[in-house]
């Protein structure tokens, strides 16, 4: 009888809860996930529908008409390659290498407007080039749940809050929420990506949270107005792989406060200030070996008529430290760039980059001042012709420093233009850049060089078959200031590709370079060539058979730097 | 006979009475763009070493976002120095992961390269693991950050 009465009370709350299958939040959000999208609330399936319509791999139906999809693709691949000569010079061996992957995707359509992706990417090689291990590997994998406004995240992510405190793929867990329209949250819990095989260091984890929040949404002159704060930490697991290593054991903290404001008209800004704590080494902290460092980045921007002008000033300490962030310590950098367009047929790019170091506090011993100065032109000359286009370019960088002894002082100066127009259906283009690189401290480092490029590329028709080639011929003249002698460089690109059939195509191409050293016992060929043909079958066009074969060979005046590479590699792709 | 549990065949006939059910009546959810990343990835990483091996600085330059963190410029110096000190030769490389988050794309790679010293003629051969996030600018990927073993630099 209580047995009856308890399967009777749990036969009642499975009810109640079937019954109501949206009775996960009485509340309905209809925010846009940083992009305003407009919500779509997700269709009621029964549990037979889901599956079957994940179970149907071979339907076209899109995910409009469906609950759900499984897809993805499987490769097989197998690969000969011979080596002969000098092997030292060579990433082959000799032998046969397999490698299969698979690839599964699985979307899902949730409650509410909340949809979910699945993502797996395994692999398995014997191939030392692309795994060192040759058991199955994951490579990738994610759980998502989302909706236009709010996402949730677990397996691989690229984790992004700002440009100083972090930008780096990660594996762990995000979340992405934004209640209302003025405030947007993101939070990270996860370690660093690294390779597949421990080398060094301990398992770097990383926590971050943001939050954003937007204001005068309705304004008539602000178009975007963003203040967010966020803070990261990274720390290094030492409790793996054992406590007898020698790792270091790095703890990195940084703040920032960071933001956008834009008027509808003319002026835009974006900022970020920053303040890292860097500890190198964990296990041997004393207080003193903690450092603090500051970091600013402000980047204003002027728009008026057909001009734009933008200046970026970046201020970084020597101390300032940030593992997954980007930055580069120990600078104070101004960067002005102004773009004009005269008319449809002619604009103008001017550069001014004027960066320096060795602040205060820096481990440097001398300073280095960079002052890169640039213009580029682009002009449509001739209005009967559209296609015909040129661009000139000139550039003069100086390394300077107030002291003589600094090894880093050069300058470098660049000056090249370039024509492109469209001759009879063919491509065609043509380039020269001049070169002149001075090393103030060692003069035979100096060198010059004079570079010419062709490019012609056309689609032909041979048996009312498509036919695609490109040619890309080219020369170098390289002088250094110690020898009046030149090393020329001459090398000939070509590429093509021939659709025999709806089903069946072939792609070429061959690459030479032959140098000419003014050095004695310098002089080398190279020559590449591969050939490719691939088939797709079946009635949906989703099975792929590739045959490529690659020939390598390096011919050096010095004998016995030779080698030649053959490669074979047949592969399979079936996409689902 | 084997006794029947009422209550279970109960609950499991609510289940399926429960799971056909329909909830409110809504138009279908909006399916999102499918893309194919690793596809996208592979063309990326091969056009940015083509670029690198008949470097002409303004092509590259277009092809390397106005945001790229740290300084896009140095960037620039740096590879134009790095290609003007070895010619590049061979590249061969095999895609780890394609993560997509908003307008960004992060690649990681592993990578193997050959390229022959402007000097001496010898042969660099030089591998690595890279992370290259790509940034969406009007449609086109434009390269944003690059992270471990840059396939730029000899």
């Amino acid at each position: 009888m209580k047995k009856t009465i308890y399967q009777l009370v749990l036969f009642s709350v499975l009810c109640c809860f079937f019954s109501t299958p949206y009775a996960f939040s009485a509340e309905v959000y209809y925010f846009g996930n940083g992009g305003g999208e407009k919500s779509e609330q997700n269709k009621s399936y029964p549990l037979s529908q889901r599956f079957k319509d994940l179970m149907d791999l071979s339907s076209d139906r899109p995910m409009s008409e469906r609950s759900g999809r499984i897809s993805g693709s499987v490769l097989t691949q197998a690969e000969y390659d011979k080596v002969s000569g000098n092997k030292s010079k060579s990433f082959l061996d000799k032998g046969w290498d397999y490698l299969t992957e698979m690839d599964l995707n699985m979307q899902e359509k949730l409650w509410s407007d909340y949809n979910m992706e699945g993502q797996l990417m395994m692999r398995k090689t014997d191939n030392p080039r692309i795994e060192p291990r040759r058991d199955v590997r994951i490579k990738e994998y994610s759980l998502k749940v989302s909706n236009p406004d709010n996402l949730f995240l677990a397996g691989d992510f690229y984790g992004e809050l700002s440009p100083l405190t972090m930008g780096s793929s990660l594996e762990g867990l995000t979340a992405e929420v934004k209640p209302n329209e003025t405030l947007a949250m993101k939070y990270i819990a996860a370690r660093q990506d690294g390779p597949d095989e421990a080398a060094s260091t301990f398992q770097r984890n990383v926590f971050g949270t943001k939050f954003d929040t937007f204001w005068f949404k309705d304004s008539e002159t602000v178009s975007n107005s963003r203040l967010g704060f966020q803070a990261v930490t990274v720390q290094d697991d030492s409790s793996d792989p054992d406590r007898t290593s020698s790792f270091t054991d790095l703890r990195n903290s940084v703040l920032s406060v960071d933001g956008d404001l834009a008027f509808v008209r003319y002026f835009s800004l974006n900022y970020e200030l920053a303040r890292s704590m860097y500890l190198a080494d964990e296990d041997s902290a004393t207080v003193k070996d903690q450092s603090y460092g500051n970091a600013l980045r402000v980047t204003p921007q002027l728009k008026f008529g057909k001009t734009t002008v933008r200046h970026l000033y970046g201020y970084t300490q020597p101390q300032f430290y940030a593992d997954v962030g980007s930055a580069s310590p120990d600078k104070v950098q101004h960067q002005t760039t102004v773009d004009h367009r005269f008319s449809k047929r002619a604009s103008v790019s001017l550069l001014h980059n004027y960066y320096w170091d060795h602040l205060t506090g820096s481990s440097r011993t001398k300073r280095t001042i960079n002052d890169e100065k640039s213009v580029t032109m682009n002009f449509l000359p001739l209005a009967s012709r559209e296609t015909f286009r040129v661009r000139l370019n000139t550039g003069y960088n100086l390394r300077n420093s107030d002291d003589v002894a600094n090894t880093l002082e050069s300058s470098t100066f660049t000056s090249g233009f370039g024509l492109y127009d469209r001759f009879k259906e063919t491509d065609v283009g043509f380039s020269y850049q001049y070169r002149a690189f001075s090393n103030r401290h060692d003069k035979s480092a100096s060198d010059y060089f004079n570079r010419l490029g062709m490019t012609f590329a056309r689609e032909y028709y041979v048996v009312a078959r498509r036919l695609y080639l490109s040619l890309n011929p080219g020369m170098d003249f390289r002088r250094i200031k110690t020898d009046d002698n030149y090393d020329v460089n001459a090398s000939l690109g070509f590429s093509g590709q021939y659709d025999i059939s709806k089903n069946f195509l072939t792609r070429f191409g061959h690459n030479l370079m032959d140098s000419n050293n003014a050095k004695a016992n310098a002089d080398y060929t190279n020559n590449r060539s591969f050939m490719e043909l691939d088939w797709t079958l079946g009635k949906d066009r989703d099975r792929h058979i590739v045959l490529r074969g690659d020939i390598n060979r390096y011919m050096h005046e010095d004998g016995t730097l030779n080698y030649k590479e053959h490669q074979l590699i047949l592969k399979c792709v079936i996409n689902f | 006979m084997k006794k029947i549990s009422w209550p279970g065949c109960l609950v499991l006939c609510s289940v399926l009475l429960a799971s056909c059910a329909s909830g409110r009546s809504v138009p279908a959810a909006q399916q999102g763009p499918s893309l194919n990343k690793r596809a996208l990835a592979q063309q990326l990483v091969q056009r940015d070493w083509d670029l690198f091996a008949g470097f002409q600085r303004q092509d590259f330059s277009d092809r390397v976002s106005d945001e790229f963190m740290p300084d896009k410029y140095a960037f620039l110096n740096e590879t134009e120095a790095s290609f003007h000190s070895a010619t590049p030769l061979n590249f061969s490389f095999t895609i780890d992961k394609a993560l997509m988050q908003g307008q960004k794309l992060a690649v990681t790679f592993s990578w193997q390269k050959k390229a022959a010293s402007r000097s001496t003629g010898s042969l660099i051969l030089k591998e690595g693991r890279c992370t290259t996030v790509y940034q969406n600018q009007n449609g086109q990927w434009l390269i944003y950050k690059i992270q471990g073993n840059s396939i730029f630099t000899f």
